[in-house]
């Protein structure tokens, strides 16, 4: 990515599979502690949420925390680097 | 492109770094900038290969095999989300279970802690799935195009029909294989029979679909594109293993002392009036390697500690008719001489906690009892007044995670001379459920210490007094 580029030589695709990676683990972890505590069919009595099996429910909820750790990571990457490269 | 990138496990600055070879900063940093080059790892035979295919065709084997294994008249091994029970074995776990997997998790956790301590990433060169599944489709690309020069020189060769034909035939193999893999890994979850039925019906959910697809995808990726590069850029252990490791780990290592100077001879040359060491520099020990690194240069992140490069080097050494073991699995106080201490405090502690958590583990999976009790206290309504007496209304879940029916008998305990009302004479559970008991219980205004008093369910097995489980509730009364 442009601003990756200019303060560390790591090849882009090796970092962005790095923040995948370790967060695709991460929300492993997360998706089975949240939904061993709370059934997906409960949440149907809290929220409205279209109608969707269990299996549809613990996936999409895994992509949803995927995502949600993911962007941090990019974030956090992103917001890392030196605001000017100036030396 | 340009700066130096030092990976945080050699960062000199990050303070507690493992000692860094003068190569190795170099090395990294080469490593991480230059293209990607693709490996072409050389076959190897010796010990330590026998050692990895035996592990791989046992963790393999047991893989694709389990899903297939019936206990009960049930699959053996089921973690059936939908229905949120994990089977293993004769034992049922319930999402109250969740302990046992946190367990479970911190000690694999504390055992690669204790045996990378102790001898290296022998889970990276052993039993790692990317090991595991990257040595299964070598062995495909292999027995396909040939040994690592023939690959070589197709690789390098223009299009044609062979070329085309000998690549489309591993592409479909790979697919294949890794497709088979994918149902595999979703029949731990939708038991294997009822699958493969689905599969060959079309009639497949599309979750199940969807996860198969992934995993598939996942396995042709990783064990056939990308291979050294995860362990390389994208796992975590590779970076943080050097804080387990000291100078009594044994490690795969080159004996400097004794290979350097290195350069090429004739057999049976006295190397040593010509000033050599015992490595002959023939690179065997390199194009071994399957993450493409030279282990002369010392210990590097790299390095999965598969022991190819021993294996191959030995045999060097045979031929050459010098001692085995020019690299071998030693530590770093047996290179410069000293003594090596296999028991030291870290592997002592490792080991205390790691046998304790075991015993813990074992201890509650043993004194399990096999029921669950929640008392739900009636929303809409906090308390009733009878003529005499106030009265509470409960919902009581009842929870038999045995795999047969059980009758219960629930007692209530908590304010003197209290009534338990249930509209049913019997409290029986089917197998492997849960259970809605509605409760009233009755108590005098005047035995009731506070406007909300503790009160406690209990709830037992009518023919095994060892199953019993324990609920406290509120009891609540009009103000006083």
């Amino acid at each position: 990515m442009w601003c990756w580029d200019k303060v560390s030589p790591m090849p882009v695709l090796a970092r962005i599979m790095a923040i995948l990676w370790l967060t695709f683990l991460v929300s492993i972890a997360a998706t089975g502690i949240f939904f061993s505590a709370i059934d997906p069919l409960e949440l149907k009595y809290c929220v409205a949420l279209p109608e969707v099996s269990r299996l549809g429910a613990y996936t999409i909820g895994f992509f949803l925390l995927w995502l949600l750790t993911a962007s941090t990571s990019l974030l956090c990457v992103f917001f890392i680097s030196p605001v000017t490269l100036k030396t | 492109m340009g700066t130096a990138y030092v990976t945080p496990a050699t960062d000199p600055a990050a303070g507690k770094a493992a000692p860094v070879h003068p190569l190795q900063a170099q090395d990294i940093e080469h490593a991480l900038v230059a293209r990607r080059e693709k490996i072409y790892p050389r076959e190897v035979h010796g010990l330590f290969a026998r050692l990895r295919i035996t592990a791989v065709v046992l963790l393999l084997g047991l893989f694709y095999a389990l899903p297939w294994v019936s206990w009960d008249n049930r699959q053996a091994i089921l973690l059936d989300l939908p229905a949120r029970k994990f089977h293993v074995l004769g034992l049922t776990f319930w999402p109250q279970d969740f302990l046992y997997l946190a367990l479970l998790l911190i000690l694999a956790g504390l055992s690669l802690f204790f045996f990378t301590a102790l001898a290296g990433r022998l889970w990276c060169g052993y039993a790692c799935p990317q090991t595991v599944w990257t040595e299964t489709f070598l062995w495909i690309e292999r027995i396909i195009e040939g040994d690592r020069i023939k690959q070589q020189r197709l690789d390098r060769a223009p299009w044609s029909a062979r070329k085309l034909r000998l690549k489309a035939t591993k592409h479909i193999i790979w697919v294949s294989y890794a497709a088979f893999t994918g149902f595999t890994f979703v029949s731990y979850f939708t038991p294997a029979k009822t699958l493969l039925h689905e599969l060959l019906t079309v009639s497949m959910g599309p979750w199940e679909t969807f996860w198969m697809c992934f995993y598939s995808l996942a396995t042709y990726g990783n064990a056939g594109w990308m291979r050294e590069q995860v362990c390389i850029y994208m796992c975590p252990y590779a970076r943080f293993q050097s804080a387990m490791f000291d100078n009594d780990t044994l490690i795969v290592s080159y004996d400097k002392a004794r290979g350097e100077p290195k350069g090429s001879r004739r057999p049976g040359t006295d190397h040593k009036s010509r000033g050599l060491g015992d490595c002959i520099d023939c690179t065997l020990c390199v194009q071994v390697c399957p993450t493409g690194i030279d282990i002369r240069h010392g210990l590097q992140y790299q390095c999965i500690g598969c022991s190819a490069c021993i294996d191959v080097c030995n045999d060097v050494m045979d031929k050459m008719q010098y001692p085995k073991g020019l690299i071998r699995y030693t530590t770093q106080h047996a290179l410069q001489g000293r003594k090596t201490r296999i028991l030291r405090p870290r592997i002592l502690i490792y080991g205390v906690i790691l046998l304790g958590i075991m015993g813990a583990f074992a201890w509650s999976l043993a004194s399990r009892v096999p029921v669950g009790l929640d008392v739900i206290h009636d929303r809409n309504q906090l308390f009733r007044e009878t003529q005499w007496l106030i009265e509470n209304v409960y919902t009581l879940k009842l929870l038999n995670m045995q795999n047969v029916d059980v009758d219960y008998v629930l007692d209530v305990a908590g304010i003197d001379d209290m009534q338990l009302i249930l509209d049913q004479s019997q409290i029986h559970v089917p197998a492997g459920t849960v259970y809605d008991l509605p409760a009233r219980i009755r108590a005098a205004e005047a035995n009731l210490p506070s406007r909300s008093t503790e009160i406690i369910f209990t709830l037992h097995d009518r023919h095994d007094d060892a199953i019993i489980v324990s609920e406290t509730a509120k009891f609540i009364g009009p103000a006083q």
